[in-house]
């Protein structure tokens, strides 16, 4: 055998494990696994290791049969939000939510929320601390969750809360006008869901895209418009934050993708700016840009925004211009960011390190 | 270096450090090969070289090695700044590349080490401070764990597992994904 290699400090084994790929969490878990002293080291720095990453759920974790036929919604705070996907469309009403962690495989059913929509909805999940701060939702993924859901119904708009904690759904109810809302991913910004939906005007007028602004701690809601340059509608929008903490949006437009910020001018008006413009040429794939492609999301925790081409979905960070595929074009109608942190076995404590061989 | 003033720089770049090893081995460099440890660099500064440096953590084995590998990352840096000034852009793009891709095959072949010189190596690149040496070395181990069993693991580093059967199983029940 090998003569035992020299004992290194702590700090040096620190540095080859924050060395480990960041997009394979799963190197890190395994060595936690190797003895007391790199367990601790690994649980000690977890919370500067975050790991954010785009992973598909097959491969973090093989689908389970009775996991088929559900579709992702949202995912937040370390959980994600799934429906049953009935054709023509997830019926929430019907089958209620399952919110699911992915890191301990345990979920929760949520029952069905108490309005039946005409098809339009969102759905948004979160720690229920978001509510009124004070969670750096590092760990919170086993705490208290709240689940909202928006909807148009019988001449109103709703917002639905279902708290885990009391384990029952509350409702709020909005007169006109009536928003119809897409399944385009939530954002979560300065304590308001920021949901993109529909507005019914008045007969003979061109529906409009509005930013429906639900505030989590009154339950108010407020609209919010949208860049001029988006009508017509056709063009697919995705909402996003920036990361000075302000509203975003991003759409695709020829081989281009925009990026708008919502700030305040000179007088104090809101109002929206084009904030960057990124040719998609220079970072895509040749085949990517054959044919039209479009904004399919916004990553929350990552600040990533997905794009939906022929041939699969691509991740853009917005700041470095980093493109990277994230997945096939398999039949694939929905897609959810997944931010985790990892610390294993948070609860063990570094005394009793035994005596030490090699490192 | 084709400056003006360049007759200072050559003389700067001859002036010799002498380093002791703990072994007591002495080793003749340049002060540019030197200073690429901070901790050499400081002392340097701080006048206090004459007589030679000691280094009572390092032996001459591995002493031998920093040295190839500093030696090699100063002539880079020394070639880097050259070339800019007389080069157009596109042929100093060119050096540039195949400077980098030889530094590179360099790096490569050095790493080519036993476990146990690796660890001293990292040793000696965090006592002297060597970023650049402290960084390819820890990649190396990084590298290495990458996609290996625990158990893997620690046979390869001699590790014993003073975890017990019920720290392993909270462990694994913690992030059993990565398991999967």
């Amino acid at each position: 055998m090998a003569p035992p290699p020299p004992d290194l400090m702590d700090e040096l084994i620190e540095e080859f494990l924050l060395r480990l790929p960041p997009d394979d969490p799963a190197s890190l878990a395994r060595a936690a696994l190797v003895c007391r002293r790199w367990r601790r080291i690994i649980s000690y720095n977890g919370g500067a290791t975050a790991v954010s990453r785009f992973v598909p759920t097959s491969s973090l974790r093989p689908p389970r049969a009775d996991r088929r036929g559900l579709r992702a919604i949202d995912s937040r705070h370390g959980r994600v939000l799934l429906c049953n996907d009935r054709c023509p469309f997830p019926r929430p009403w019907e089958y209620g939510f399952l919110v699911w962690d992915p890191v301990k495989d345990e979920d929760w059913q949520v029952p069905a929320p108490p309005r039946r929509p005409n098809l339009y909805w969102n759905a948004a999940v979160l720690c229920a601390a978001a509510r009124g701060g004070g969670c750096s939702h590092i760990d919170c993924r086993r705490g208290p969750f709240l689940v909202v859901f928006m909807c148009a119904s019988s001449g109103k708009t709703f917002a639905c809360v279902y708290s885990s904690e009391a384990g029952v759904w509350s409702e709020h109810a909005y007169d006109e006008p009536i928003y119809y809302f897409t399944l385009a991913p939530a954002v979560l910004m300065g304590g308001a869901l920021h949901v993109l939906s529909i507005q019914d005007t008045m007969p003979n007028q061109d529906t409009m895209i509005m930013i429906f602004k639900y505030d989590l701690a009154t339950s108010g809601m407020s609209e919010i418009d949208v860049p001029d340059a988006l009508c017509p509608q056709e063009i697919v929008v995705a909402l996003m934050t920036t990361e000075d903490g302000r509203l975003g949006l991003t759409f695709v437009e020829g081989s281009r993708l925009y990026l708008w910020v919502r700030e305040a001018d000179s007088r104090g008006v809101w109002g929206w700016a084009v904030s960057r413009v990124v040719e998609l040429e220079l970072l895509l794939p040749v085949d990517a840009l054959s044919e039209s492609l479009d904004v399919f999301g916004f990553a929350e925790c990552a600040g990533f925004i997905l794009l939906r081409t022929v041939i699969g979905f691509f991740a853009i960070d917005p700041k470095s211009g980093q493109v990277r595929k994230v997945a096939g074009d398999e039949g694939t109608f929905s897609l959810v960011s997944y931010e985790s942190f990892c610390l294993p076995a948070l609860g063990a404590s570094s005394a009793g390190e035994g005596p030490k061989a090699g490192v | 270096m084709a400056s003006a003033g360049s007759g200072d720089e050559k003389a700067a770049a001859a002036a010799m450090i002498t380093l002791i090893s703990s072994d007591n081995e002495k080793f003749e460099v340049t002060e540019a090969t030197a200073t690429l440890s901070q901790t050499i660099r400081h002392m340097i500064e701080d006048g206090c070289t004459d007589g030679g440096v000691p280094l009572p953590n390092v032996t001459s084995k591995i002493l031998a090695r920093v040295i190839e590998y500093c030696k090699k990352h100063a002539t880079a840096a020394a070639g880097e700044e050259g070339s800019s000034s007389s080069f157009s852009d596109a042929a100093f793009l060119e050096v540039d590349r195949a400077f980098l891709e030889e530094l590179e095959e360099f790096d490569d072949a050095f790493l080519e080490v036993d476990r146990a010189t690796l660890f001293d190596l990292i040793l000696a690149a965090n006592y002297l401070d060597i970023k650049g040496l402290l960084n390819l070395t820890c990649q190396k181990v990084a590298d290495s764990v990458k996609g290996k069993t625990p158990e893997q693991i620690r046979e390869m580093y001699n590790i014993v597992n003073d975890l017990t059967p019920e720290e392993e199983a909270e462990i694994r029940r913690e992030t059993q994904w990565a398991f999967e």
